[in-house]
């Protein structure tokens, strides 16, 4: 009898020494993931020569990725407006003229996973008769905005 | 030739990197609260480009417009309003390739009860910049959001709620709507959250309704004012 309650000690001590050697190799790991949001895009866009009152259109590529929701905008930068008429389209198909200030170019766009999304942003220009035969730099940047 | 002379030539620079290179910042949005003259926030910066890149940040103020986003406030009094409350350490600074960089955001003056900033991060090169902006919604004190429905309508299956923040800090609104159908009985429970609303704004919330929603009951789950 005496025996057998030695073995049954036993038993539940290595029950319990193996329980105690699992759980020792168990971790909590914590980590908190911040919202971030990351972004590129082409350097230069050369337009075709323009007659005054003729259009041209080309299409921009950005490649965003966001974690949390996010807005894209878009204006001119340094202040510095281009000769003629400059317009964006919005997401919803709509040309916007690029003025003073900036504009929502997409609103409220969601997580964009690993891949990240890759926006393409048309834009056409037209030339003016008050505008002198030359060639123009102007400059235009895109603006990625968290929402609140 | 003949057409390039008569024509009017643009050249358009759209941006400062090639496609492949990519700049991320983290976190994006900083919200605290009883913030106090000398408090510090850090900022993670990464590039992932081929050569290193020079970064420039700068301050603006933001606000927000009704359908919820942000407004940048870039006018030479918001700019040297918010440079007078935050300052970033450094603010200009190289990037190598692959490497992260921290930069600590610190708070000057406190004497504000609210600040509803952006750090704006710009890279510098040839070519005009693609900027990523840092929300910063700092509070000093203690004070509470005031969030309720100022309005709502309904048309065909769509919802929209106007949301207005009357208190002095920002905050969202959540509540449930209660969905009826035409005989009366309630079909639906559905809990609704906006997004956050600044103080004295109204933000839009649009919600899809099936299409047997006959009537619809508004309840708030937080302190605000009800429909």
């Amino acid at each position: 009898m005496a025996k057998k309650s030695v073995i049954f000690l036993a038993l539940i001590l290595t029950a319990l020494l193996s329980a105690a050697v699992q759980a020792q190799g168990v971790i909590t790991v914590q980590v908190e993931i911040l919202p971030g949001f990351s972004i590129s895009a082409q350097q230069t866009v050369v337009l075709e020569a323009v007659m005054p009152g003729e259009r041209v259109e080309e299409t921009l590529e950005i490649q965003v990725w966001s974690n949390v929701a996010w807005d894209l905008r878009v204006g001119y930068h340094g202040g510095t407006a281009a000769p003629g008429k400059l317009e964006v389209q919005d997401s919803e198909g709509l040309w916007h003229q690029l003025g003073s200030g900036d504009r929502v170019l997409m609103r409220k766009q969601p997580e964009t996973g690993a891949a990240g999304v890759l926006v393409q942003v048309p834009l056409r220009f037209t030339g003016g008769f008050s505008d002198a035969p030359d060639t123009y730099t102007f400059q235009i940047e895109f603006t990625l905005v968290p929402v609140l | 030739m003949r057409r390039l002379f008569w024509g009017l030539a643009a050249v358009l620079l759209v941006s400062w990197v090639p496609l492949q290179a990519k700049l991320s910042v983290s976190p994006v949005i900083i919200e605290a609260e009883q913030v106090k003259a000398g408090q510090s926030f850090a900022v993670l910066l990464r590039q992932e480009g081929q050569k290193p890149l020079e970064l420039e940040l700068s301050w603006a103020l933001f606000d927000q417009d009704p359908a919820g986003s942000v407004v940048l406030l870039e006018d030479p009094d918001s700019v040297k309003r918010a440079e007078g409350l935050l300052a970033v350490e450094p603010s200009r600074l190289v990037v190598q390739p692959g490497e992260s960089v921290e930069v600590a955001v610190r708070v000057l003056q406190a004497d504000v009860q609210q600040l509803y900033a952006a750090l704006l991060v710009r890279p510098v090169r040839s070519g005009p910049p693609t900027r990523l902006a840092v929300l910063f919604l700092l509070s000093t004190g203690q004070q509470r959001p005031r969030v309720g429905v100022a309005a709502w309508e309904r048309s065909g299956k769509a919802l929209t709620l106007t949301l207005e923040n009357s208190g002095l800090s920002h905050g969202l609104w959540e509540g449930e709507l209660l969905l009826f159908d035409a005989a009366g009985q309630l079909g639906e429970t559905r809990r609704v959250q906006s997004g956050l609303v600044l103080p004295g704004r109204c933000r839009g919330l649009e919600v899809s309704l099936p299409g047997w929603v006959e009537n619809v009951e508004i309840r708030p789950l937080q302190l605000g004012e009800g429909p």
